[in-house]
C-alpha cells in the first residue's frame, strides 16, 4: 500500500544556446514531454499529483527522466540542458521548492 | 551405515523443504495467475500497439549487463507471453507455459526500474513458485488429454514441499514488512497519510453517494488516528497469523475483506486480486482426506452434492453418494490430534463442508468456533 500521501508538481524548461529559458509545454518543436516520459506519473508533472512510491523515489526517477530526455531528443538542436522547478509537499508539510537540472547536451 | 532421524527444528525444517506436498489447491492460483499476467502486461501491449517498446520512452535499466533484445524481438516475446499466460490458465503444456511466463514477466520487470511496482514483484513471486511446482495435474487441458487420449498415468500433483514453503514465507513477509514500515512511520501510524488521501478524493467520494455527514467523520483527524492503527495492526496480524497454524484460518478470514477494501479504496493495479488468489497457498497440502457421504436425493442433498463436486476447488473432499438409509449428510473429517476419528452429521457437517469451499468459506468460517467439540465415534467392535 502507498507509503506516503506526498505530492508534487513541476514546470520544465529548456535552456537554449541563446540563453533563453523556454517552457517545454509552450515551445519545443518536435517533442512533447508526455510522449517521451510515461511512467509513474512523470509524464504529466505539470499539475499537482500524488508522488507514486514516495518523494525520494519520484525525484530520483524525475532526475533520470530529465537526463534521458536530454540524451534522446536528437531533433532538438538548440537546447543546452533541461531545468525543472519542482514544488512538493511532504504529506502535509510544505510546499517546498527544488530545482533539477539535466546533463548538458552535446550539440556538436 | 546407521541413519539417525532428525529431531526438533531440524526435522521440521527438513519436512518444510524435502517433504512432499499435494499441489492440487494451487491449480486455482495457476488459473487466476494467467489472467493476472494478461492484465499486468496490458499497458505494455498498449504501448506496443502504438508501435512503441519500453526503450522508445524514458526507461532506466537495473543493470547494464542485462541483455536487451531488439524492438521486434521484444514485441515477439511480449506477445508470446500473452499466449503462454492463457495457456497457463488453461493448463495447456502447463510447465513450459508457466516457466516462460514467469521468465518473461521477470525479464520485463528488470528491463527498467520504472517497471517496478510492489504488486508486480508480488505477481512474479507467485509465478516463480508456480513454475517450480506441479500445478498442471488438475483443472487443466493437460490432465484432460491424459485421461481421455493417453494410456499414461495421470499427471502427478505431488512434489517436494520447498516451493510451497518458500512461497508461504514470501507471502507472509509481504504483510509483515508492509505493516512494520507503517508502524514505524509516525505519519502513517498517526493517520495523516490516509487522511490526506481521503481529502484529495473528497469530491469523488461525495459524487459516489456517500452522505456529507459521513464524509465529515471520515475526514476528521480523530477518525484517522484510530483507523490507521487498525489498518496497520490488521496487516501485521495477517502476516504473523498466516505463519501460525492456530491463527491461520482467522488470518485468512481477515485478509479477504482487507483486500476487498483496499481494492475499493486504492489504486493497486492487480495486487488485491493476486493476494486473494494467493490465499489458496495456505490450504493444507493434503487433498481429499475428508469424506462426504450423502444419503438420499432430496433438494438439500442434491445441492450439497453439486457444491462439493463443482466448488471444491482446493480438493478437500471425496464425495460418496449412498442411496441407502442414513443421515442426510455425514462428514468423515480429519482425525483428532490423538488419532480419534471425527464424524459430523447434519448441520454441523454442512457447516464444516461450507467452511472449506472457497466461495462459502468467509460466510461460514466464523460459526466454527461456536460448534460443538469434536465428537469421537467408536470404531467397529467397540474399540473407541
Amino acid at each position: 500500500m502507498f507509503s506516503e500521501a506526498s505530492s508534487w508538481q513541476a514546470e520544465i524548461y529548456r535552456v537554449t544556446v541563446d540563453g533563453e529559458r523556454l517552457n517545454v509545454r509552450e515551445d519545443w518543436p518536435g517533442y512533447e514531454w508526455s510522449q517521451l516520459v510515461r511512467a509513474r506519473g512523470l509524464g504529466a508533472p505539470f499539475a499537482r499529483q500524488h508522488a507514486s512510491g514516495g518523494l525520494d523515489s519520484t525525484f530520483d526517477f524525475f532526475q533520470e527522466a530529465l537526463d534521458w530526455v536530454a540524451g534522446n531528443t536528437p531533433l532538438d538542436r538548440d537546447t543546452l540542458w533541461l531545468e525543472a522547478e519542482v514544488r512538493y509537499w511532504d504529506n502535509d508539510r510544505g510546499p517546498f521548492q527544488r530545482t533539477f537540472r539535466s546533463i548538458e547536451r552535446d550539440l556538436s | 551405515m546407521t541413519t539417525v532421524p532428525l529431531a526438533g527444528w531440524s526435522a521440521r525444517l527438513d519436512r518444510l523443504i524435502d517433504g512432499f506436498a499435494d499441489y492440487r489447491a494451487l491449480a486455482v492460483l495457476r488459473i487466476a495467475a494467467g489472467w493476472l499476467v494478461i492484465v499486468h502486461l496490458a499497458p505494455f501491449r498498449s504501448l506496443a500497439a502504438q508501435g512503441l517498446a519500453y526503450s522508445d520512452v524514458f526507461y532506466e535499466p537495473y543493470a547494464d549487463w542485462l541483455p536487451e533484445v531488439s524492438r521486434s524481438g521484444y514485441f515477439f516475446l511480449l506477445n508470446l507471453a500473452m499466449v503462454t499466460a492463457v495457456m497457463m490458465s488453461l493448463g495447456l503444456f502447463t510447465r513450459v507455459a508457466t516457466v516462460y511466463t514467469a521468465i518473461f514477466v521477470g525479464y520485463n520487470l528488470f528491463l527498467s526500474q520504472t517497471h517496478f511496482h510492489h504488486n508486480r514483484a508480488f505477481l512474479l513471486i507467485l509465478l516463480v513458485a508456480l513454475a517450480a511446482a506441479p500445478v498442471g495435474g488438475v483443472w487443466s487441458v493437460d490432465a484432460w488429454r491424459r485421461r481421455h487420449f493417453s494410456g499414461s498415468r495421470p499427471l502427478s500433483v505431488v512434489g517436494r514441499r520447498w516451493p510451497l514453503s518458500v512461497l508461504r514465507f514470501e507471502l507472509a513477509v509481504v504483510y509483515i514488512a508492509s505493516g512494520t514500515s507503517k508502524l514505524l512511520d509516525s505519519d502513517w501510524w498517526g493517520g495523516l497519510v490516509n487522511q490526506i488521501r481521503l481529502e484529495r478524493e473528497a469530491a469523488a467520494i461525495l459524487d459516489g453517494g456517500v452522505p456529507e455527514w459521513l464524509l465529515d467523520i471520515m475526514l476528521s483527524s480523530g477518525f484517522h488516528a484510530w483507523s490507521a492503527k487498525v489498518v496497520v495492526l490488521t496487516e501485521l496480524f495477517i502476516g504473523i497469523g498466516l505463519l501460525m497454524p492456530r491463527l491461520r484460518l482467522a488470518a485468512i478470514w481477515v485478509a479477504i475483506p482487507f483486500h476487498v477494501i483496499i481494492e475499493l479504496t486504492a489504486d493497486v493495479e492487480i495486487f488485491s486480486y493476486a493476494a486473494l488468489a494467493a490465499l489458496v497457498v495456505w490450504v493444507t497440502p493434503v487433498s481429499r482426506d475428508r469424506e462426504v457421504v450423502i444419503h438420499g436425493s432430496g433438494g438439500v442433498q442434491e445441492l450439497l452434492a453439486w457444491m462439493v463436486r463443482w466448488l471444491d476447488w482446493t480438493s478437500r473432499f471425496t464425495l460418496v453418494r449412498d442411496g441407502g438409509a442414513g443421515p442426510p449428510v455425514t462428514l468423515h473429517d480429519r482425525p483428532a490430534l490423538d488419532g480419534t476419528p471425527v464424524v459430523r452429521h447434519g448441520r454441523e457437517a454442512v457447516r464444516t463442508i461450507l467452511s472449506r469451499l472457497p466461495i462459502t468459506f468467509w460466510f461460514t468460517a466464523l460459526a466454527l468456533p461456536f460448534r460443538r467439540p469434536r465428537q469421537s465415534v467408536p470404531l467397529a467392535g467397540g474399540e473407541g
